[in-house]
């Protein structure tokens, strides 16, 4: 089958073309400015900068071709501005390959007791001196555009999913939509960086429809399906994800946040899912 | 990694008492192969020690030794340790030479205990060459057994003895050739520092397999007969007299790095040495620093373990301290461009900084920002693809890959230390080589103050 009838996307600094489909599943070749990446693609974490005990050869020799940062630690050690004087997080580890870093919001919710979202941003106390923070979508770009990875992703309202209040999910979903506007209009590198919107809405379909349908809307490089992996039943997760990929444009990579059993991954696959993260260290799998 | 450093690292040590729990002799039997497949090291030498100089307490903290055995502590805690527990360990460990197990002393033992130490030493050693003789036996008994057609039959204690000290198949294949001239190179003296790993005098090339399983039967490992004597010089002759004829294939230098002075090593040092015979190889245990290590060489040592490199990356430093005499006809880059940026480094950052001109402190703050190796000139892994503020970020999120990073660097500037030693002694030049490096050490000392 001619590549040219297959999906495929060209943005300013990601291009996206699936080789073979099977069903809803598919695989491809993410070009980004660093590597072109080939998907479905499993992300290491390199939390702080590392991938925990490896070297960054050794990493190259596993034919590894795209780790994740941590936006909230590497932005409280060693900083942005540092890590961007030292040619990015790319030159400051050594890492020639492809580079994702998340918001920071989602440690912020999961590992600060004191995180209070509101529309500004999401209030946190400083892990270092107890001081009243904010993390704003424009800080988060901020962040983000300074440690430089090839694809960086929106700030969003996350929810954890074993909240039992049908109302904050409705507030999130148009929240996190409004998030997505004021990181595209703060993000600085946007023909070096692509930033990833992320699907929200809960378990409720309706709300998911209508955070696909806005997201989608605003045509970014690809997108990220989240608001998983936090504790609900298998059932429910499948069908959020097959229904979320279902709204997203077909040449566009799509990214499920979070999940790591190795069941999870191949319903994602089947369900035509394209990167996703495995939190090794939170989960213990 | 290990195959990355330069000079060739050419074997590997390992304490004998680390292997008591966890694996136990038991259980690494039970694996079938030797600790070298275990650990995923097939081609590396193994030299097996009673002492960890990483590890080792002064002294001997917690319960006494006694006839029977001493105590050990150990990673899962302490236990009493007999010469037969000991040798349980070397059977399923199977390095290629070994120390066995000795009854050490503080550095501040009385000459009674040390006395005894000296002859409690003495025993055990007995009893483990006798148990080693006792394998050979079973084992020559079990290869005629075997040569006479019995084509791979097996069985009884013979056969069970034969499995102690056989290695994986394929890799005894690979290492047939290899075996006879680690054992020549050890034979002639060689340190055990690095070297250029060349292939060393050609050592009987066996054919077939059946030859090869016979060959590697009848490899138990090599002796190292422990000399002690803590710091009395009669005691230390007295003690190395007594193991200079025994059948052995050389001698550890027991009872250093517990907490002796170190300016009584000279001494004790030689007057070990002479007694020894001058063609076996002598293993030094326990020296702390450079200038130790420099000494044992000065006094005839071959074989070293240290912590020294270990203990610098533990606690976040890169040694930097400079290698090479800047003599006129040093063509070497690497040795003189260090010295030069290390005096500068050690100028430039002051005493704040924690900086001498031996070591470089990557968790100073003034090395956030640093772009630079973490010794410029040096050319181990990780001075070619990283910098000072990666390292320094690394130490300070307490992620693993500082250390990774650190041993890399610390491991590959301690082999080229003994390179350059090797080079003195080579070249007739030790004498000065010493001089050199002990004033600029001193120097350094002087630009801190005094504890």
């Amino acid at each position: 089958m001619a590549t040219n009838s297959l999906p495929s996307s060209v943005s300013p600094a990601l291009k996206f073309q699936v080789v073979a489909q099977q069903g809803r599943a598919r695989t491809a070749l993410m070009t980004l400015p660093h590597y072109v990446v080939e998907t479905p693609v499993f992300m290491p974490v390199g939390t702080k900068g590392t991938v925990k005990g490896l070297t960054t050869e050794q990493l190259q020799d596993l034919d590894c071709h795209i780790i994740l940062g941590n936006t909230y630690h590497l932005g409280n050690q060693p900083g942005h501005e540092l890590v961007n004087s030292m040619g990015g997080l790319h030159g400051f580890i050594n890492w020639p390959r492809g580079m994702l870093t998340d918001s920071g919001g989602f440690q912020m919710v999961s590992l600060l007791h004191l995180a209070d979202i509101t529309e500004s941003g999401v209030e946190f106390q400083s892990p270092v001196d107890g001081s009243r923070m904010l993390l704003t979508p424009e800080e988060s770009m901020a962040i983000q555009n300074g440690l430089g990875a090839d694809i960086i992703m929106q700030l969003d309202d996350v929810v954890p999913a074993t909240n039992v209040d049908p109302q904050r999910f409705e507030e999130a979903t148009y929240r996190t939509t409004r998030w997505l506007d004021r990181c595209i209009k703060a993000h600085s590198r946007p023909n070096e960086q692509s930033l990833f919107p992320i699907v929200q809405g809960g378990f409720d379909v309706r709300l998911r429809d209508i955070s696909l349908q806005q997201l989608v809307e605003r045509d970014c490089p690809g997108y990220a399906i989240g608001g998983l992996a936090g504790g609900e039943g298998k059932d429910v997760f499948w069908r959020v994800v097959a229904q979320s990929t279902a709204g997203l444009p077909p040449g566009k990579p799509r990214y499920v946040m979070g999940i790591g059993y190795p069941l999870d991954i191949v319903i994602c696959r089947w369900a035509g899912a394209r990167n996703r993260t495995v939190r090794r260290t939170q989960t213990g799998a | 990694m290990m195959e990355k450093l330069r000079p060739q690292a050419q074997g590997i040590q390992i304490n004998a008492m680390q292997f008591l729990k966890q694996p136990s002799a038991a259980q690494l039997t039970k694996t079938g192969v030797s600790l070298h497949h275990f650990i995923g090291a097939p081609r590396w030498p193994m030299l097996a020690t009673n002492r960890d100089p990483t590890l080792q307490e002064y002294g001997t903290a917690g319960k006494s030794a006694n006839n029977n055995g001493c105590y050990a502590i150990i990673h899962s805690g302490g236990q009493m340790v007999t010469p037969s527990d000991y040798m349980d360990v070397i059977e399923a460990v199977q390095p290629e030479i070994f120390v066995p197990i000795a009854d050490e002393v503080p550095g501040d033992a009385s000459r009674k205990r040390t006395v005894q130490s000296v002859d409690r030493t003495l025993q055990w050693l007995d009893a483990c060459l006798a148990r080693l003789s006792g394998v050979r036996r079973e084992q020559q008994h079990h290869v005629r057994h075997h040569q006479e057609g019995a084509d791979g039959q097996q069985g009884g204690d013979a056969a069970e003895q034969q499995q102690r000290w056989r290695r994986g198949d394929a890799d005894a294949a690979a290492e047939q050739d290899e075996q006879p001239a680690k054992r020549q190179r050890l034979e002639q003296g060689t340190d055990g520092g690095g070297g250029d790993g060349s292939g060393g005098g050609g050592g009987g090339s066996v054919g077939d397999k059946g030859g090869v399983a016979a060959q590697a039967m009848l490899e138990p490992p090599l002796v190292l007969a422990p000399v002690m004597g803590s710091r009395f010089p009669e005691e230390r002759v007295r003690s190395a007299k007594a193991v200079a004829s025994k059948p052995v294939a050389g001698f550890a230098l027991c009872g250093f790095g517990m907490g002796e002075d170190a300016a009584l090593h000279p001494q004790l040092l030689s007057a070990a040495v002479a007694e020894l015979p001058a063609d076996k190889p002598r293993l030094l245990l326990g020296m702390a620093t450079p200038e130790e290590a420099l000494e044992g060489v000065v006094q005839g040592a071959d074989l070293f373990d240290c912590g020294y490199p270990t203990h610098a990356t533990l606690n976040g430093y890169a040694l930097s301290f400079p290698q090479r005499m800047p003599a006129s006809n040093d063509e070497s880059g690497e040795g003189a461009a260090a010295a030069a940026a290390a005096a500068e480094g050690a100028a430039a950052a002051g005493a704040q900084a924690g900086a001498d001109d031996s070591k470089v402190n990557l968790w100073s703050l003034e090395y956030s920002t640093d772009k630079a190796p973490l010794v410029e000139g040096c050319t181990c892994f990780a001075c070619r693809n990283h910098t000072r503020a990666y390292v320094h970020h690394l130490l300070h999120t307490h992620e693993m890959l500082a250390s990774v990073l650190l041993e890399i660097h610390n491991t590959h500037w301690w082999l080229g230390f003994f390179e350059s030693m090797r080079e003195a002694v080579v070249a007739g030049q030790l004498g000065e080589y010493a001089a050199w490096f002990k004033e600029r050490r001193r120097a350094a000392r002087e630009l801190q103050d005094p504890l």
